[in-house]
């Protein structure tokens, strides 16, 4: 069987390297194979930094840089990162799902289902309580919206019942989780939400 | 159940004798997969009979109206696309045709060609699309019009 692609777009600074990290912990606990694509402008931040964390061996961990908006590369030509995704798979046989972490963008940002089978969009409380207001095509139309940071609400004026409220209403009852990647509150709910909608294990 | 390929349409012709036999004996199970649903290769399915499946077709295959995800000598498993509501849009002159076609473009709404017009298949609210419709209407003259689901 194929591996599972699994997308995680949302803006700058929302938390999304954060939350890999953090699931990688859950895919080793269950000892299921697993690699990562990282977006980036014009660097490999992010792949650089997943690599560090030692949570996962380097070979698995690629950077493809997108050169301009994050968007064109998930979305309008995802060749790039498709083009990743197939020589993982290749090269790793044993593969079961494949996390394509974005770039920051803004809140129009999608991915193409031709890349990815099942994507999340990160948000954060310190954007501010009124995104999921707005009605960006990445909050309406993700598999799940993951409301992250949740320790930060008290610090910067925002209730984070109403916030989640709204994020529902938003999303007519689609899926919506809140986390914290420095405790890992909510990371093992959405595994277990990943594993049930793609990895089939 | 996972199905990990797509085996054939019900439409061709080494398949249809074969589905239609099945057919008679109410021995075929048929998912109905939403629209925007249908560029998925790996998600979880309930058929129109309540059975629980799961789809891991690999990334060469696109499921279709008709596609045949099981066929044995007593079971079908075949996929019906609904067909979902939509927003025709139909442009008063070329100008306008212009606008409209850019406009639909930079959105990315998923869109089908008709004569004379544009058919947007909706995704989500209709409301968010005649929003985004009417911030047009300054720039080009065009009619729309809401189709329902006729499936």
């Amino acid at each position: 069987m194929t591996a599972a692609r699994i997308g995680i777009g949302g803006p700058v600074g929302s938390g999304k390297t954060a939350l890999i990290e953090q699931l990688l912990d859950n895919f080793k606990k269950k000892s299921i194979s697993v690699a990562v694509i990282t977006n980036d402008l014009v660097t490999d931040e992010d792949a650089l930094r997943i690599r560090k964390s030692g949570k996962l061996k380097e070979d698995r961990v690629v950077a493809v840089q997108a050169g301009a908006c994050p968007h064109t590369v998930i979305r309008e030509d995802p060749s790039l990162n498709i083009s990743a995704a197939d020589k993982l798979e290749s090269k790793f046989p044993d593969l079961k799902a494949i996390l394509i972490e974005s770039g920051g963008d803004n809140l129009a940002s999608t991915f193409s289902l031709d890349l990815v089978d099942w994507w999340m969009f990160v948000i954060d409380v310190a954007g501010g309580d009124d995104i999921p207001r707005k009605n960006g095509p990445g909050v309406l139309n993700c598999d799940l919206l993951v409301i992250n940071k949740i320790d930060l609400a008290p610090y910067v004026g925002v209730n984070l019942e109403d916030m989640l409220l709204e994020a529902k209403s938003a999303r007519h009852g689609r899926k919506v989780i809140s986390s914290n990647c420095k405790t890992g509150i909510g990371v093992d709910e959405l595994f277990s939400i990943i594993e049930n909608e793609v990895i089939f294990e | 159940m996972i199905f990990e390929k797509i085996l054939g349409n019900e439409n061709d012709e080494s398949f249809s004798e074969k589905l239609h036999h099945l057919s008679h004996k109410s021995l075929v199970d048929y998912i109905e997969i939403k629209p925007e649903d249908s560029f998925r290769r790996r998600m979880r399915m309930v058929s129109i009979n309540g059975r629980e499946y799961k789809l891991a077709i690999p990334r060469s295959q696109k499921i279709e109206n008709g596609s045949i995800l099981w066929l044995s000598e007593d079971f079908a498993v075949v996929i019906r696309i609904l067909n979902g509501p939509k927003i025709r849009v139909t442009p008063k002159n070329i100008t306008s045709a212009v606008r409209l076609g850019y406009h639909c473009g930079n959105l990315h709404w998923k869109t089908n060609f008709i004569q004379g017009g544009i058919d947007i298949i909706l995704s989500g609210e209709s409301q968010n699309y005649f929003d985004r419709l009417k911030t047009l209407e300054e720039f080009a003259d065009f009619e729309v019009e809401y189709l329902e689901n006729d499936n």
